[in-house]
């Protein structure tokens, strides 16, 4: 498909040249901006449906790319939802229709105990041969053609608490993970095999590969702080754990998304690398206060912003541009840098002003050196 | 909460009508339902008064409340909890000694999760709140067409709309409900209460609803409100009490 005008090299080394590297000393002089989880969005400046943006990964790619260039932000391009491999083991995906949602399990694999012991973790060659791959592979081989010697292959893996909510469902792994815990652990195990195997499939073929993860369903809302660590993070730490072993990071993106107020800290049993970027969304309905989190996390990896998604949405560019630079102000001299990003995906209908005053907000304030003149 | 500390078949056949109450309200503290169910047949069987076995469901519906908001429960805790109350209801609603008329009912409440959104554990816990509590409730689900909620409100002459979005990007959804009420004429006749993690109080009153709750069991304690009905006995029977 010609869709896309030639990609700035500029751009790109731009983008490049501000990466955190996690380096103490500060590769980077500048705060960059990213708001990946950007599908949506990206759809809705192309004018084209999100039914097309989740399905078809090579036009997902590259209207990320261009609407990541269009607004100046540091980050290349991607595609990934939610749900991935939920089809390949059985389940039904239900992809979206409006402008308003995303890709959902229409269908859970699994529906009883007996099915969570029957369950057979797919092995490397299978899950490259299925349909999520066969996305993903489109999704990476077209970034690779675009992105030349910028690439980094990704992998999209979601922790075993959330594997084993896309393959049972909110409900049964709510109640079960009370009332049934030795199954519940059952198919953990189960999950964390096929998180393991998802990676190796990316190594496989690239030789490595970036990671991105995260707590989403294992929650400070949801679930206490006890079952918060014996479900989601014992086999968090262990999927990543596993994962670098075997070659890949060393970026990893680590995304607690919504409230973690009660259990943000229980991550740092988890193995970060300095190149790690910790992303802690919420506190309650509001972005976290990352104070606390540089105090904890600061030292071992790079720490990502958490611009509310509802003020992008309802908030008007003066009001993104102030949150923005208290954050910029705030956080940017985290010891292994800091990225100014969003609270979570950035809503379809976010108003590009709010977008572009985001960026600005950056390229005004966000200057390492001048903030350290200022100390 | 010890799902394992389970009565025995034994223990609740032995005990005595004031001790089926407490097993009860403790069966749905602990979210027991196997315990409920028996209890509450146990219950009709010694001739006790249904109603009286409600209430004391509802009692530890009322604790459970208490041990969420103090963080003590989550989410988990409270699905089970209704389950073993929903597990009682099913025993003990058939023999209330007099019908559930229209009159006894609180109100009726259309709820549902808006387009785009699939999120709904909040929304099925409000709803097995305000069943238990004897709303008459028509739950239209998750990624609800927002037209349906003004077709099912006038098909019903509901009198609350209780709206549910985790999303942010979903906001938009809430905002057109409100809208399609005020152009069919109805919004005066209905209040609406918005919930659901990307919401906010600012969001609700810019939006004109008339409602917003963090999470389900303030949902309950606002419908309640603004329906004039805070502090008042639920009435799940209108005589022999």
């Amino acid at each position: 498909m010609s869709l896309l005008a030639p990609v700035s090299k500029k751009w790109l080394e731009a983008v490049d040249k501000r990466k955190p590297m996690g380096d103490a000393s500060g590769h980077s002089s500048e705060v960059p901006c990213d708001a990946s989880l950007f599908i949506s969005h990206a759809a809705k400046v192309f004018n084209i449906s999100r039914y097309d943006a989740y399905t078809n990964p090579e036009l997902g790619v590259k209207i990320t790319l261009a609407a990541n260039e269009l607004y100046g932000l540091d980050a290349f391009c991607g595609w990934g939802h939610a749900v991935l491999f939920v089809d390949d083991y059985g389940g039904k995906i239900k992809w979206p229709t409006g402008w308003t949602d995303a890709p959902y399990v229409e269908e859970y694999l699994l529906k009883t105990p007996e099915d969570i012991e029957k369950l057979e973790v797919k092995d490397v060659d299978e899950l490259s041969k299925g349909p999520t791959y066969a996305k993903l592979w489109k999704a990476l081989e077209t970034a690779e053609k675009l992105l030349g010697r910028f690439f980094t292959p990704w992998s999209l893996v979601h922790s075993p608490y959330d594997c084993a909510r896309n393959f049972l469902g909110d409900d049964k792994l709510l109640r079960w993970t009370v009332k049934e815990p030795k199954l519940i652990h059952t198919l953990l195990k189960k999950c964390l095999e096929h998180d393991v195997n998802v990676v190796a499939a990316v190594l496989r073929k690239y030789g490595r590969c970036s990671i991105e993860t995260g707590s989403v369903f294992a929650n400070s809302e949801l679930l206490s702080p006890k079952h918060c660590r014996e479900f989601n993070i014992i086999y968090l730490k262990e999927m990543l754990k596993r994962v670098l072993t075997a070659g890949a990071g060393p970026g990893i993106f680590i995304h607690l998304c919504g409230d973690h107020s009660l259990d943000w800290r229980l991550h740092k049993d988890v193995q970060v690398t300095p190149q790690t970027t910790m992303h802690v969304a919420n506190d309650g309905r509001e972005p976290m206060d990352l104070t606390e989190v540089i105090k904890v996390f600061g030292k071992k990896c790079v720490i990502r912003g958490n611009v509310s998604t509802n003020l992008m949405l309802h908030g008007t560019p003066k009001e993104v541009y102030e949150e923005a630079k208290r954050q910029i102000l705030a956080y940017q001299n985290s010891p292994r840098g800091f990225v100014l990003g969003l609270s979570c995906e950035l809503p379809g209908d976010t108003p590009p002003v709010n977008v572009h005053a985001l960026v600005k907000a950056t390229r005004d304030l966000g200057s390492i050196g001048s903030a350290k003149n200022l100390r | 909460m010890d799902c394992k500390k389970k009565l025995t078949f034994g223990d609740i056949m032995s005990i005595s009508k004031e001790a089926v109450l407490d097993g009860l309200r403790k069966a749905v503290i602990e979210g027991d339902a196997d315990s409920c169910k028996v209890l509450a047949e146990r219950a009709i069987k010694v001739k006790i008064d249904a109603y009286r076995a409600l209430m004391s469901c509802i009692d530890g519906m009322t604790v459970v409340g208490e041990k969420f908001n103090k963080k003590e429960y989550f989410v988990p805790e409270l699905l089970l909890s209704a389950d073993a109350t929903y597990a009682a209801m099913d025993i003990l609603i058939p023999n209330l000694n007099v019908e559930k008329s229209p009159e006894s009912e609180l109100g009726k409440v259309v709820i549902g999760v808006v387009e785009g959104d699939i999120h709904d554990i909040g929304k099925n816990l409000l709803k097995a709140l305000l069943e238990i509590s004897s709303f008459k409730v028509f739950d239209l689900g998750k990624n609800v067409p927002l037209r349906m909620f003004t077709n099912k409100t006038k098909e019903t002459n509901a009198n609350i709309i209780a709206l549910s979005t985790l999303m942010s990007t979903t906001l938009p959804g809430i905002k057109i409900v409100i809208d399609n009420l005020k152009d069919e004429g109805i919004r005066d006749k209905v209040k609406v209460i918005i919930g659901g993690a990307s919401t906010s109080k600012i969001f609700a009153e810019k939006i004109g609803a008339d409602a917003w709750a963090e999470n389900a069991f303030e949902g309950f304690k606002e419908i309640r409100r603004i329906l004039g009905k805070e502090g008042k006995k639920l009435e799940f029977i209108s005589s022999g009490q």
